[in-house]
């Protein structure tokens, strides 16, 4: 086993690890700006040096590979003072804006300046300023703030396949553009926000909307498509502000697209349905839980029934949908639907280079080991409708069934062709389990509470079932509650 | 609990100390100084750091506030309220600014947190108001009290 | 009897006594309440009128405006009943209490109160016991825990001190031989003991020192004044018997109050000191004064008023005097002090003074 020592305690790592990934693994840290490990190394900030012993030069501990015996000393005085130094140049020209900026409280610039950095400046000239151009919808940019670290413009040419951010001028005018300053292209713009170190390229959308220290996180899935990126909502007072990626190596690594980062959006939607809606296709009235219950229970018992799940739905709800189906529903279909064009998991396949696949609903290949079988086209004599969806399958055509009841998340436009609609949770309202398109299971947390008066699906099917009939008619049949727990897969 | 003090017998008919007691009374109304502040009209004299009504500094007619929200941060009644908002000269500005001052307790940690020396507490203790929205970010800014 | 001679002066009287009682509240109020401040070196209400004279005035205006409000848990008779049977025994008690002498006018006696009733203090004991019924009523019909317990106190208070008054009372009685007030204060112009030019009158304090005590003790706890306001005790049960009661309603509990706070000093100053006998070196005044016939009859009895209302003024100053320096006793304490201590005392008192009698000392 290769070891080495850094500040005095003996770390072992493998074969072509860096300084810094094997002081991280220590507990030891290392301040960088400009080493990422989702990127190439081109140790440019200079703020991660370390002493190194019997070499005379401090080295960039982000490119130099630990080898063995070794002997690095992080905290040496040597060490030390470069990185009080390297801060002050850094903050030579930035502006120190911290009160305005959306960074501030999550900034690696700040932190470091803070730990590593001197409480004073010496200098008294001017800063460098510069007018930005609009950087498209998704980037801010303020170029300012910027250390030319250059991780966007790695990013750009290594991760999203497109070569867009460039560094022009030198020195001190250095500066990060867009090549002619055209507006970002990848779908992937969110990451450079993610990655800047400074408050350099910050979220449009995020732009002054709340400080980093108030939010609280949660640690969940994207629901984008099938492959299920590891993300994390900030939310605050049952307001989310915005969502940012969680490093998975296998899945997502450290990236998430604009899709799926922008996915929250529709769950705060003011035209999102959240009281439950009685009327017909294209004419709902707004009503109570317990006659939206009955006329849905109206509109399809006694009916051939076509039960139709979204692929956007939990594997536990999809579990007790079947249930419902089989208890409630006589001999109703079951089918699930989901993105059109991808109707089963052989249809699902890679949508670019990076993270998006063709598969708009999460939990497709989920669905599918449970036995559900595509949706094609509504069998004849079908009476009624039940649609039950997350909130991101598109609901097919329901080809002049009348009793159309949905149940799930729909705005106002999509509930046209509804008669009868169930609020219910969105991704970020429920606990739950989704399979990727690798099979891992992931689950869902819920951050939020469920809008207005949504309720979660085993809450709907429990009503469904119970509502006004006595307890003595259900003998057999176990509560909702414990169908949704036994339901692993 | 009972507690028995140990008295003597002539303590114990109380009447000395009753008319002791109606001497230290009637020594104070006729001779005792009054401590009374005829407050409308003569007022108290507080500390130059009396932490009293809040305002918001203002440097050439422009808010020093860049809505960073410190101040909320640090509020320990969570009684400030800031929304930020962008306008032409100025990268961020309050749009809204209010202080619910029933709530606050004026430690004036506000003031200490602020890095734009933008919320300060004036020496004003008389805040009672007719209307509701008093104390909106207009009000703040009339600079009551700017010393 | 010529019956124009009979109710002529007997209507003046009454109206003088109840108009006179009814400004002794709202002035007597105001001098607690200035009287108060200043010995907590305050200053007082001092905003309406000069030296805030008129605060008293505003106080009554306010209250008669107010409005008058009736809880929806309470019993609306008895809880509407309670501050007049408050008010009427405070005011009737003072009907036998004599102000000054009597004086002859056309041939026939006037005297100078309302009712020269053979058993003048009897009366005056069963009047103020009917008091207590008003506190019990209005504890019982605010439905109230606090009012209840205030009232509850009150009564339990009112019974333990009135034996002890009663029984101080009997001394008196016993020097004076008679229970017609008129005659107890006749009988104190006499001279006790002469030295010289000097004479000390047989006034009540001076034959009945530890009886005084007594029945000076015993009117406080009687009515419902420090150190003896536990009814109220505003630190425990609120405000006592009249929690529930706003407006002019609160406001006749209130002049109940004071009414019997002049009732009581009034009762102190005639049985003690000599009621309407002129103060020392008034006579004298009276004397040098140049008039004759009924002008010098008129100034006597002016003199004799005035005489009986410093002394009044004196005991009512004592009350709010009192009530400022000395804080509220515990109950068991009052209880102690009511049983254990007046009681006894009150009963030796009697012994002393009969023996005293027998032995023809005084």
């Amino acid at each position: 086993m290769l070891k080495c020592t850094i500040d005095g305690r003996e770390v072992e790592f493998q074969s072509g690890q860096n300084l810094i990934e094997v002081a991280k693994k220590a507990g030891i840290e290392i301040p960088y700006f400009c080493y990422h490990p989702g990127l190439s190394i081109v140790a440019q900030c200079r703020m991660c040096t370390v002493e190194i012993e019997k070499n005379p030069k401090l080295q960039t501990a982000c490119s130099t590979p630990a080898s063995d015996g070794m002997v690095v000393s992080t905290k040496s005085e040597k060490a030390k003072k470069n990185q009080r130094s390297v801060m002050e140049f850094l903050l030579v020209n930035h502006p120190l804006d911290c009160p305005i900026c959306d960074k501030a409280g999550e900034c690696d610039l700040q932190d470091n300046s803070f730990k590593f950095g001197d409480a004073y400046m010496r200098t008294s000239e001017d800063r460098r300023t510069f007018m930005d151009l609009d950087m498209g919808p998704v980037i801010k940019k303020n170029m300012n703030r910027c250390i030319h670290c250059t991780r966007c413009i790695r990013f750009g040419a290594e991760v999203a396949g497109i070569r867009e951010m460039v560094a022009i001028q030198r020195g001190n005018n250095t500066e990060i553009t867009t090549i002619d300053g055209r507006p970002l292209e990848t779908e992937y713009a969110g990451n450079y926000s993610d990655i800047c170190p400074t408050g350099s390229l910050t979220l449009k959308d995020f732009r002054f909307k709340k400080r980093a220290w108030f939010l609280k996180k949660t640690a969940t899935v994207c629901e984008g498509c099938s492959r299920g990126c590891n993300m994390e909502i900030q939310q605050e007072g049952g307001q989310i502000y915005r969502c940012i990626p969680r490093e998975n190596q296998e899945i997502n690594q450290w990236w998430m697209c604009d899709e799926g980062r922008f996915n929250y959006r529709y769950t705060m939607d003011k035209s999102r349905i959240t009281e439950p809606k009685v009327g017909t296709p294209g004419a709902l009235a707004q009503t109570d839980w317990g006659s939206a219950i009955q006329a849905a229970r109206k509109a399809i018992q006694g009916k051939k029934t076509l039960l139709l799940l979204g692929s956007d739905l939990t594997q536990e709800e999809a579990i007790l949908l079947q249930k419902f189906a089989k208890q409630t529903l006589a001999n109703a279909d079951v089918r699930h639907f989901g993105t059109p064009g991808v109707k089963t998991v052989a249809d699902d396949a890679a949508a670019d280079r990076l993270l998006k696949r063709k598969s708009k609903t999460s939990n497709l290949h989920g669905v599918e080991k449970l036995g559900i079988s595509a949706f094609e086209s509504i069998p004849a004599g079908t009476e009624a409708i039940l649609v039950v969806r997350g909130g991101r399958a598109v609901l097919p055509s329901f080809g002049g069934v009348a009793s159309v009841v949905g149940v799930g998340v729909f705005a106002d436009s999509e509930a046209k062709a509804l008669s009868t609609v169930l609020p219910g949770a969105a991704f970020t309202e429920k606990d739950g389990t989704i399979v990727n398109f690798q099979g891992q299971e992931q689950k869902l947390k819920r951050s939020v509470l469920p809008a207005g008066k949504s309720k979660a699906l085993s809450e709907i099917l429990a009503l469904w079932t119970h509502q006004g009939a006595g307890l003595s008619s259900q003998t057999g049949s176990k509560s909702s509650a414990a169908t949704l727990s036994e339901g692993a897969v | 609990m009972l507690v028995k003090a140990k008295k003597n017998a002539l303590q114990n008919l109380y009447i000395v100390e009753i008319v002791k007691g109606l001497a230290i009374t009637m020594k104070n109304m006729l001779f005792g100084k009054t401590v009374t502040i005829q407050y409308p009209e003569e007022r108290r004299q507080y500390s130059e750091r009396y932490r009293g009504q809040h305002y918001i500094k203002a440097t050439n007619g422009v808010e020093n506030c860049t809505a960073c929200m410190l101040c909320p941060t640090v509020c320990p009644a969570e009684c400030i309220h800031i929304e930020a908002g962008e306008r032409p000269d100025k990268e961020k500005y309050p749009v809204k600014f209010e202080i619910d001052v029933l709530r606050c307790c004026f430690c004036g940690m506000c003031e200490e947190a602020c890095p734009k020396d933008a919320i300060k507490l004036s020496n004003i203790y008389e805040m009672s108001q007719q209307q509701r929205e008093a104390y909106d970010k207009g009000f703040l800014l009339e600079q009551r009290g700017n010393k | 009897m010529d019956s124009a001679m009979f109710w002529i002066p007997a209507i003046a009287k009454v109206a003088l006594v109840a108009i006179v009682l009814l400004q002794v509240v709202p002035v007597m109020i105001w001098v607690e309440r200035r009287g108060s401040a200043l010995m907590q070196n305050r200053l007082g209400p001092n905003r309406v009128g000069p030296l805030g004279l008129l605060q008293s005035a505003v106080d009554a205006i306010k209250m008669i405006f107010k409005e008058d409000f009736v809880p929806a848990h309470v019993m609306p008779f008895y809880f509407l009943l309670a501050p007049v049977a408050a008010v009427i025994p405070a005011f009737m008690s003072f009907a036998v209490i004599p102000f000054a002498s009597q004086i002859e006018l056309n041939g026939q006696i006037i005297q100078f109160q309302i009712a020269d009733l053979n058993v003048g203090l009897l009366y005056i004991l069963s009047i103020t016991s009917i008091g207590v019924y008003a506190i019990i009523m209005a504890g019982w019909a605010s439905n109230n825990k606090y009012a209840l317990l205030g009232s509850l106190r009150s009564s339990s208070q009112m019974i333990s001190y009135e034996l002890s008054m009663g029984l101080s009372l009997i001394g008196i009685v016993m020097v004076f031989s008679s229970v017609k007030l008129g005659d107890i204060a006749r009988a104190q112009g006499e001279t006790l003991i002469q030295l010289g030019s000097l004479s000390l009158p047989k006034w009540g304090i001076f034959v009945q020192p530890v009886g005084f005590l007594i029945f000076l003790t015993s009117t406080y706890a009687e009515t419902n004044r420090l150190p003896f306001d536990l009814p109220e005790g505003e630190s425990e049960i609120v405000a006592g018997y009249h929690l529930e009661y706003g407006a002019m309603k609160f406001a006749l509990f209130m002049l109940a109050e004071y009414i019997n706070m002049t009732t009581a000093s009034a009762m102190c100053a005639t049985l003690y000191f000599g009621g309407w006998q002129l103060l020392p070196g008034m006579s004298w005044i009276l004397g040098q004064l140049p008039l004759d016939g009924m002008a010098s009859e008129w100034a006597r009895v002016a003199f004799e008023a005035a005489s009986f209302t410093i002394k009044v003024g004196f005991f009512l100053w004592l009350f709010v005097w009192v009530r400022w320096t000395l804080p509220r006793f515990r109950y068991d304490q009052l209880m102690d002090l009511g049983w254990k201590f007046m009681l006894p005392l009150s009963i030796l008192n009697i012994f002393v003074t009969a023996f005293m009698i027998y032995r023809g000392v005084i």
